[in-house]
């Protein structure tokens, strides 16, 4: 029965692809090349030999220059699923808080350990609302594969998940907050990952 | 007379056993969705390595439906999923392609998200994790980096 289907489904994939193609040709390089503009300045500032010794000045200038990047209220709700709704809008607020800082400090010391890897832009795939840049961070002996989810709001195009080596972060926390959440409470998520913060700022401060 | 009692009875045995195994096989045997009771949603994957039309489809480990067809669309893979009616899939919801334990089945499992807005029958889930090349990440362990 899906081989009557197939001429049929190829032809919309065909009508879908030369209608979204101008609107997709038109933004392609911009998307790519906003995200291209942050990840260069975040890479500069690790570089950067007068941060060498504040690492906590370091991490603030990371901080600012990819908060507007990151669309934190996103990943969050999307982390906590079906929990999110039952939150009031002070917990809401104080989870997105805390769930940046979790992400900020889980892959802070990552970014810093950046050591002249090559960044290959793959390509660009646009839906609708949603993007995905694929990106290919080049080592020595292999690479890892980075691919960036962007929602646009408006005029931006915001981070809202990463996929990394075929993983992503949003579905790995959300399984991670619903286990918790199913088997204590929200307020015991709250306090697990504020424990996590601390432990991994301590640790990064030892450094 | 007696020839005839024992064929009579013979034949009703093994029209009993023919009956039994259709039963059975009918029922141990992959069923064939009717139509009825399910609707269609599609996912684009990057590698579904191993997964196959009438892969089962999972929540939280509960089969809700089945895959009914695989196609290449774009470089990649489009796959076609048949799910049961009443379950209501969430904007945000993210369809993984996983194997039942490390080198099992290929299945798909679905992270239901929390989006008020449902994807729609025919509609198309667009957060998606293929599958893992555990072979690749093996061997990165075992070589490590340099």
């Amino acid at each position: 029965m899906i081989q009557k289907r197939l001429p049929f489904m190829a032809m919309l994939a065909v009508c879908f692809l030369v209608s979204v193609a101008p609107l997709a040709a038109a933004e392609a390089t911009a998307i790519t090349e906003d995200l291209k503009y942050v990840v260069d300045q975040v890479l500069l500032v690790v570089a950067d030999p007068q941060f060498k010794e504040d690492k906590k000045a370091r991490r603030a200038r990371i901080r600012e220059i990819i908060g507007p990047k990151f669309n934190y209220l996103e990943m969050g709700k999307r982390s906590l699923a079906r929990n999110w709704k039952k939150l009031s809008a002070e917990e809401k607020k104080e989870f997105v808080a805390l769930f940046a800082k979790l992400l900020e400090n889980s892959y802070a010391s990552k970014i810093e350990s950046y050591k002249d890897e090559k960044i290959h832009y793959v390509s660009e795939v646009v839906k609708g609302k949603y993007a995905m840049v694929k990106t290919e961070v080049v080592r020595k002996n292999d690479s890892l594969g980075v691919d960036y989810k962007l929602l646009r709001k408006g005029d931006d195009w915001r981070i809202y998940d990463f996929i990394i080596e075929g993983v992503s972060m949003v579905r790995n926390y959300r399984s991670q907050f619903s286990k918790i959440i199913r088997k204590d409470s929200f307020a015991k998520l709250m306090e697990q990952m504020s424990e996590k913060v601390l432990k991994l700022e301590a640790q990064i401060d030892q450094e | 007379m007696k020839k005839k009692g024992i064929e009579l009875t013979v034949g009703v045995f093994v029209l009993i056993g023919i009956l039994s195994l259709s039963w059975l096989s009918f029922k141990l045997g992959k069923k064939e969705l009717l139509g009825g009771g399910y609707y269609s949603v599609y996912a684009d994957f990057e590698s579904i390595s191993g997964l196959r039309k009438n892969g089962e489809i999972e929540i939280a480990g509960v089969v809700i439906g089945r895959i009914n067809g695989v196609a290449l669309a774009d470089g990649m893979a489009r796959v076609e999923m048949k799910i049961r009616d009443g379950i209501e899939l969430p904007e945000d919801t993210i369809v993984s392609v996983k194997s039942r334990g490390l080198i099992g089945d290929k299945i798909i499992s679905i992270s239901l998200g929390g989006s008020a807005e449902l994807i729609p029958p025919g509609g198309v889930i667009i957060e998606t994790e293929s599958a893992v090349d555990f072979e690749a990440l093996l061997s990165q362990f075992i070589f490590g980096d340099v």
